[in-house]
């Protein structure tokens, strides 16, 4: 099935709209500024790409839904869709909240547009909204939602700038990637594209854009915050998404690059295009919007995605701007020049990379290209392992104490967990067992043990001399960051910050990618959940590893269903699994809410071995904006999706 | 300038090879090749793909026989490093790993031939020669590259790289490091002169400091020991070294005249260590060294003391600022390098 | 031993004390003290640290020292922990000498 975008829209320093964003890159106009919303006084840099913004906002949460209204509107008017009741949302988000209370972004934003399907959040540092397009295409390459409105927001705050200020990351002069000058400009905004189904678009006569024609993510499992210097992790999500699209290499037109202007990022990047394309590296035009747009965080991969697209409909390459003189080990043409340059693309790649280690490539092309072949039938899902951690004590089995140093709760239990379900599955981690598995975590916040930590060194320190240690934790994908290196997993991630729904939510995405997708076999679905002094619940932490297409595996996941509410979620899932209610038994739910799915799944599988028969229906109990459900069953019963 | 002064200043500014024929490396493989490792090596053996880690061995006294670095690069362990034969550190490890069967030992010596490169723009050189792929490489890092094995380690405070080729690919690799190394005045290294380096960023020396059966603990290297572990060989001694307190620690130290290794170091008369080993500095103009001091002057930053009328003074390490803290290949490049560090 | 003498031996021994105890509980390094030899390397050893941590060493010790290291200062002063500790020591004695 083709994916078709049919809307855009961005609120981002370059204006109001996707036409002011394009009449700046047209006219080479950067958005970066003096910043004028907080004190830069004490930095030794003021510059910013912000949202010029009237003063309407009070609060932070105020102004990430002001941005992401603006932006989510102007996409649904651009694709002229009216009934707004079977699109769902997918939304990237990291910086804005400093890692509190995402999901409430997207539940304001999805209640604010009167949006009819399921909510989801993704929080994978500054690659979340890139993520979030390539799962919004997987929903709708699915058929669970006809189309998805799928994108990012994200706003710069004091503590973000002074934290990347910690890091030295921050550039004196406006970000120019590829350059002599180094370093980044952070800035912000809201970026939202419309995904649909060939056959939804074509039903409603709208207008395609473009095809989004495949992704790939991967993860480095090498540093915190640094890229992995041979470009290893980025080179292997550039290749997955480009045989994903069903290209060559030599087929891309024009790589937007993620280009943060930084050393080592700028240098591992240029090292994985020239691994995945090699000669024909040194033809393939390679630009950074961020020298136009700053790095705006979780809404970057959106944002430059619609630069891509507009550029794409406009028949020119988009400019890196603010180049100087060219930087050693870097893009061979980096379309250096002030203005765009006419060059037709067919397709297009997008490249981000965050903290964490995470790398996503998204690949679109023009609208009109041939369809490709796709899998017919589902790969059967079995589960070989799980482990649950309460304590987080069971990390120090897996790593030596040194190896530990400084990570949080939150990272000591996913890590506990997720060490635990390896080893039942007799997986040798930090091998090349590990390279092809992937992890899926739903978290819903940053380990309050760190916002504490973070918060206690502004208050003691100032902003200036913010712990820099603690500003590298304040990502949602911290602790699945930390398990892949601990593990050395460097297959796809994502943190899904969903709601009480994460756990589940994580375990569901991760049986639907590995059911349709072949790049693959492997991927731990994960959950975690570290309360803070408000929650009366304790520390808890899930990870069950699934297979893909084991002939006859003792346990099986044969129905799983996202929705808007668990009764549907529920009716779904049966419907896949070919059950009728009287035939499945329910599993209490019981635990810290993020993790209680998973662990009810765990306590299925427990059941199954110990010789109960099953099949067993887990659904989350919440009465919120989304449902979940998955049926466990014994033997080797492939899934069914008809 | 001498030979010597020219292998030094290449070391120093600009790139130098050696051959190093008395490097080890030993290829482990097999299922238990890292458990292998860790029963007999006192550092947490967690490595990531294509991660070193720099350790020792250690016979039961707790003294270090071999200066080595652990290494993982897919699904095999290396043993690279100094100070022992292949065939004994093999046997030592074999013996050791008390029932420990499923892995194998081959020592790539017999078919490979070690190149070592150093100096600020051995990274440039060996991008090269070898390949981008050697930007990529973090210190501590490994990779195999086509049919060879390349290491980012070394022991003069510069850049360094050895690199494991084929034996029957190796004259046309020096060749190649010749040719290619004219434009950036690479010379070959002589080895006393990288002994002179070694000591200059007081890394440790098997065949100087090493020879004087001292512990990790006298010698400053508990760094390359695991605060957890407690079953390796030597481990026992070590403990109870611990126990009982040590008195006496490797200390660098300056003097404005040459001094005799072994020579008595004293402070108002009474003796308090002795000279291990010694050499000029021509970073820095004076004779450096490494002096076992006993407990209370084994302190970096005392001027007290003298050897045999010399005066002598204790100073922190590493004893010389390296080139190549300064040099990064983002920014610079040998053949711009008047521009870039002015 | 030289009154003199004696005097510096302690003030350098309090000096690396200090500078220990802010590394063990700045980096939350789960070293004891007597494991961490004088002329222990910061970076590329057996403790881990990466250049995140270099940055909380420059943080702390401007809190924990008043001293505040210079961009090109700072490579070299964060090579073991005796070149940090001859950072401390220089600038308590160009403080006194201000002060005189």
């Amino acid at each position: 099935m083709k994916i078709i975008v049919t809307g855009l829209g961005a609120r981002c320093a370059l204006g109001e709209n996707i036409e002011t964003l394009w009449d700046a890159i047209e006219q080479g106009h950067s958005g970066i500024a003096p910043i004028h919303r907080f004190n830069v006084g004490t930095f030794d840099t003021e510059l910013g790409a912000m949202v010029s913004s009237d003063n309407c906002c009070d609060t932070e949460a105020q102004r990430l839904l002001a941005y992401g209204c603006a932006a989510a509107n102007e996409a649904l008017q651009n694709a002229k869709i009216g009934n707004r009741d079977r699109v769902a949302l997918v939304l990237g988000t990291c910086n804005g909240l400093l890692g509190r209370d995402l999901h409430s972004v997207t539940t304001d934003l999805s209640k604010a547009l009167k949006l009819g399907e399921p909510a989801i959040t993704l929080s994978t540092a500054c690659a979340s909204s890139a993520h979030a397009i390539g799962f919004a295409a997987d929903l709708v390459r699915r058929g669970v939602v006809p189309s998805a409105l799928a994108g990012g927001v994200d706003i710069l705050s004091a503590e973000v700038f002074a934290g990347f200020h910690s890091l030295g990351l921050l550039s004196k002069h406006p970000c120019a990637p590829f350059s002599t000058n180094m370093g980044t400009t952070l800035g912000e905004g809201a970026a939202f594209m419309l995904l649909e189904s060939e056959r939804s678009a074509k039903e409603r006569d709208a207008m395609p854009l473009a095809e989004f024609m495949g992704y790939g993510f991967s993860a480095d499992a090498y540093h915190d915050t640094t890229p992995i210097p041979s470009g290893l992790g980025m080179a292997k999500a550039l290749a997955v998404a480009v045989r994903d699209a069903g290209l060559e290499p030599e087929a891309i037109d024009y790589l937007n690059a993620h280009g943060t202007g930084t050393a080592a990022n700028d240098a591992s990047e240029w090292r994985a295009i020239q691994r995945v394309f090699g000669d024909f590296a040194n033809q393939l035009p390679v630009s950074s919007s961020k020298s136009f747009l700053g790095h705006a965080q979780g809404a970057a991969g959106a944002l430059e995605a619609i630069v891509t697209l507009m550029a794409m409909a406009h028949k020119v390459v988009p400019p890196t701007i603010n180049v100087t003189q060219p930087r050693r080990n870097a893009p061979t043409d980096p379309v250096a020049r002030p203005k765009p340059r006419p060059y037709m693309i067919r397709h297009a790649v997008c490249t981000n990379a965050a903290f964490g280690g995470v790398n996503t490539a998204l690949v679109f092309g023009q609208a009109d290209g041939t369809p490709r072949d796709e899998r017919k039938v589902p790969r059967s899902i079995s589960l070989v392992g799980a482990g649950v951690a309460q304590d987080g004590q069971q990390v120090n089995q897996f790593a030596p104490r040194t190896e530990l140093r400084g990570i949080d709760m939150s990272a000591r239990l996913l890590a506990s967990a997720t060490g635990t379900a390896l080893a039942d599955a007799g997986v040798r981690t930090r091998t090349p067992d590990c390279e092809g598995i992937g992890l899926f975590v739903g978290q819903t916040r940053v380990s309050p043990e760190s916002v504490k930590a973070f918060d206690k060194s502004v208050q003691m320190r100032g902003l200036p001399h913010l712990s820099a240690s603690a500003f590298t934790r304040m990502v949602c994908n911290y602790a699945t960051g930390v398990c892949c290196r601990l593990f050395g997993l460097k297959g796809p991630t994502a943190t899904l910050s969903t709601g009480v729904e994460s756990g589940l939510t994580a375990l569901i995405l991760a049986a639907d990618r590995l059911a349709w997708r072949d790049d693959v076999n492997h991927l731990l679905a994960a959950g975690v959940d570290e309360p803070d002094a408000s929650d009366n619940y304790k520390n808890g932490a899930a990870s069950i590893l699934l297979k893909a297409g084991e002939a006859s595996a003792p346990m099986n996941l044969t129905g799983w269903a996202l929705a808007t509410n668990c009764e549907l979620a529920t009716e779904r899932a049966l419907a896949q699994a070919s059950l009728n209610r009287e035939e499945v038994v329910l599993m209490a739910v019981l635990g810290p809410p993020t993790v209680a799915g998973l662990w009810a799944v765990i306590a299925a599988m427990d059941a199954l071995k110990a010789g109960e028969q099953g099949p067993f229906l887990i659904s989350n109990r919440s009465e919120g904006s989304a449902g979940a459900a998955v049926i466990l069953e014994t033997g080797s019963k492939a899934c069914d999706l008809n | 300038m001498t030979e010597a002064e020219v292998s030094y200043h290449a070391i120093r500014n600009s790139v130098a090879f050696a051959e190093e024929p008395e490097l080890r490396c030993l290829q482990l493989t097999g299922s238990q090749a890292f458990d292998a490792l860790d029963a007999v090596c006192p550092c947490d053996i967690f490595l990531q793909d294509g991660q070193m880690k720099h350790t020792l061995l250690l016979d039961d006294t707790g003294i270090p026989f071999a200066d080595v670095y652990v290494c993982r690069e897919g699904e095999n362990a290396y043993l690279i490093g100094y100070g022992s034969g292949a065939d004994e550190i093999a046997n030592w490890v074999t013996y050791h790993a008390t029932g420990i069967t499923d892995f194998s030992i081959v020592d790539l010596g017999e078919s490979y031939d070690n190149l070592t490169i150093d100096g600020p723009y051995a990274w440039e050189l060996c991008a090269e020669v070898f390949g981008p792929d050697i930007l990529g490489l973090p210190y501590l890092g490994m990779l195999v590259l086509d049919a060879m094995f390349v290491f980012r380690a070394g022991r003069t405070g510069e850049y360094g790289y050895h690199l494991l080729v084929p034996t029957d690919q190796k004259e046309r690799w020096v060749e190649n490091l010749l040719a290619t190394g004219a434009a950036f005045e690479m010379a070959r290294a002589d080895e006393s002169v990288r002994a002179q380096c070694v000591l200059e960023s007081f890394f440790f020396d098997i065949n100087r400091e090493g020879q004087y059966h001292l512990t990790p603990l006298e010698l400053q290297l508990q760094w390359r020991l695991s605060s957890q572990k407690t079953t390796y060989p030597g481990a026992e001694a070590l403990h109870t070294l611990r126990h009982s307190g040590w008195t006496r620690r490797l200390t660098c130290f300056a003097t404005p005249d040459p001094v005799n290794a072994d020579a008595e170091i004293t402070c108002d008369d009474e003796i308090v260590g002795h000279v291990l080993v010694a050499g000029y500095s021509p970073a820095r103009g004076d004779c450096v060294g490494k002096a076992l001091l006993n407990e209370p002057y084994w302190h970096a930053g005392l001027d007290a003391f003298q050897v045999g009328g010399i005066p002598l003074k204790t100073i922190s390490t590493p004893a010389i600022n390296n080139l190549s803290l300064k040099v990064s290949p983002y920014r610079h490049s040998f053949h711009t390098r008047a521009e870039d560090l002015s | 031993m030289r009154p003199e003498l004696k005097e510096k031996i302690e003030r350098r021994e309090n000096t690396l004390n200090r500078v220990i105890e802010l590394l063990i509980s700045g980096l939350q390094l789960d070293r004891s003290y007597e494991e961490l030899d004088p002329d222990t390397p910061l970076f590329g050893t057996g403790l881990g640290l990466d250049s995140v941590d270099a940055v909380e060493i420059v943080v702390a010790l401007e809190s924990e020292f008043g001293i505040s290291l210079e961009e090109g200062d700072s490579m070299f002063a964060l090579r073991t922990i005796n070149s940090l500790v001859d950072v401390v020591l220089r600038q308590s004695e160009e403080n006194l000498d201000d002060g005189s």
